[in-house]
């Protein structure tokens, strides 16, 4: 995304004009020692540095061109180093610095000290409250994969735009899909209900949002209304046309068919046909063990183990699949057992 | 004397005004292939450095 919009958007190259530009290919010849040399932890990763080499600011991931541009102007504003700026916060503490110090703490992969920053920007900058939190929350969902926040921390953040009259029906929607996702991760998906529930009556109606609230609706069916026929039918809605050719899309669907344990026998016939289709060994062999976790669910284990021997002749440098083998072996010995 | 005639006085003074508008709108800037080259090019021209670190995947 950002490989295009450097050469075609006018607010990226005009915050170009102002600085020296290096693109450093991670993978290739001295661009992996520089990726060393800075601890570079994710792709893309942006970094500012002086002439000397020392890092002033830096920021992951590409957040759209204004934002790309204003975290740019701010790093040819204020060429401090960060720990200049980390000396400087300790003293004098405005919301530029903690914004600046925020993104490296999150380049960083700390994300507790990025919600720290980020939530003292808030407080000095209640203007710009909404753009903070999503920038909170968003660094909550990273860091949750970690254990850095707890459920409740992530909700209070939650309910701060759930109650805000600032925050739009498209904030609700993402906060309530974010919740989601670290909910489920954290084995406490019921947590995030209220949240759905809430985020779906703001958006009503509200076609722009038709394909979010389409996932919060199928959450919502299963979940809430606890009725798998309604969110079976809101699933095959949710598929592109045609998906029943289309041998990925197939394999989306049947493995949320597996992990909702509904409609399994349409599931495994859909996916075995999408194995036909997959178009190389590597895709065959991944919708292979999706066909195999369904045939272990319905209990049929020696034809999981048929499916993911083949599985494994198909790509053999694949461990994953070797202990999923494993498993089906067990569970057929304990069958007979 | 190719360069007595009026046309070809002409066209090279056309090509120095589109040389000299190229150069001035930095369009033939060039980008730094290296670390090394980058640097020097911040310290020379007294501007910060911007590091794009990309993977093709």
């Amino acid at each position: 995304m950002f490989a295009r919009a450097v050469d075609s958007n006018q607010v990226i190259k005009d915050a170009l004009k102002n600085v020296i530009f290096l693109h450093n290919d991670c993978e290739k010849g001295e661009g992996i020692e520089v990726a060393k040399k800075y601890n570079v932890r994710g792709y893309p990763t942006f970094i500012m540095v002086n002439a000397d080499g020392e890092v002033s600011s830096s920021w992951i991931g590409y957040p759209g061109p204004d934002k790309w541009a204003s975290y740019v102007d701010a790093g040819v504003k204020d060429t401090r180093t960060v720990v200049q700026k980390k000396a400087a916060y300790e003293k004098d503490t405005t919301k530029e610095l903690a914004c600046s110090l925020a993104n490296s703490a999150s380049a960083n992969y700390d994300f507790a000290g990025a919600v720290k920053y980020f939530r003292k920007a808030r407080e000095l900058d209640p203007a710009g409250a909404r753009q903070y939190t999503d920038d909170i929350l968003t660094n909550m969902y990273y860091g949750s994969r970690g254990g850095a926040f707890t459920l409740d921390e992530v909700k209070n953040e939650a309910d701060f735009v759930m109650v805000s009259s600032e925050a739009t029906a498209e904030d609700k929607v993402n906060v309530a899909q974010m919740l989601h996702g670290m909910a489920s991760q954290m084995g406490e998906v019921e947590a995030a209900l209220p949240y759905i529930s809430a985020a779906l009556i703001a958006s009503e109606g509200l076609d722009d949002l038709a394909d979010s609230r389409l996932e919060l609706e199928i959450v919502n069916a299963l979940l809430v209304e606890k009725d798998t026929k309604k969110a079976l039918g809101l699933k095959r809605n949710s598929m592109n046309d045609g998906w029943q050719e289309d041998p990925a899309a197939i394999n989306n669907f049947a493995w949320w068919c597996f992990e909702n344990s509904i409609n399994l026998e349409e599931a495994k016939d859909l996916a075995l046909k999408a194995v036909e289709l997959a178009p190389d060994a590597g895709q065959k062999a991944n919708i292979l063990d999706t066909a195999a976790e369904i045939c272990n669910a319905m209990e049929n284990c020696e034809q999981a183990v048929e499916l993911m021997q083949k599985a494994v002749e198909l790509n053999p440098e694949k461990k994953y699949f070797k202990t999923q083998l494993a498993k089906f072996e067990e569970e057929v010995q304990k069958k007979n057992g | 004397m190719l360069n007595k005639s009026p046309l070809n006085r002409i066209i090279l003074l056309v090509a120095t005004a589109i040389m000299m508008l190229v150069l001035a709108t930095g369009a033939f800037a060039k980008e730094p292939e290296s670390f090394k080259e980058a640097l020097a090019l911040a310290k020379a021209q007294n501007k910060m450095l911007v590091i794009d670190f990309y993977t093709d995947w």
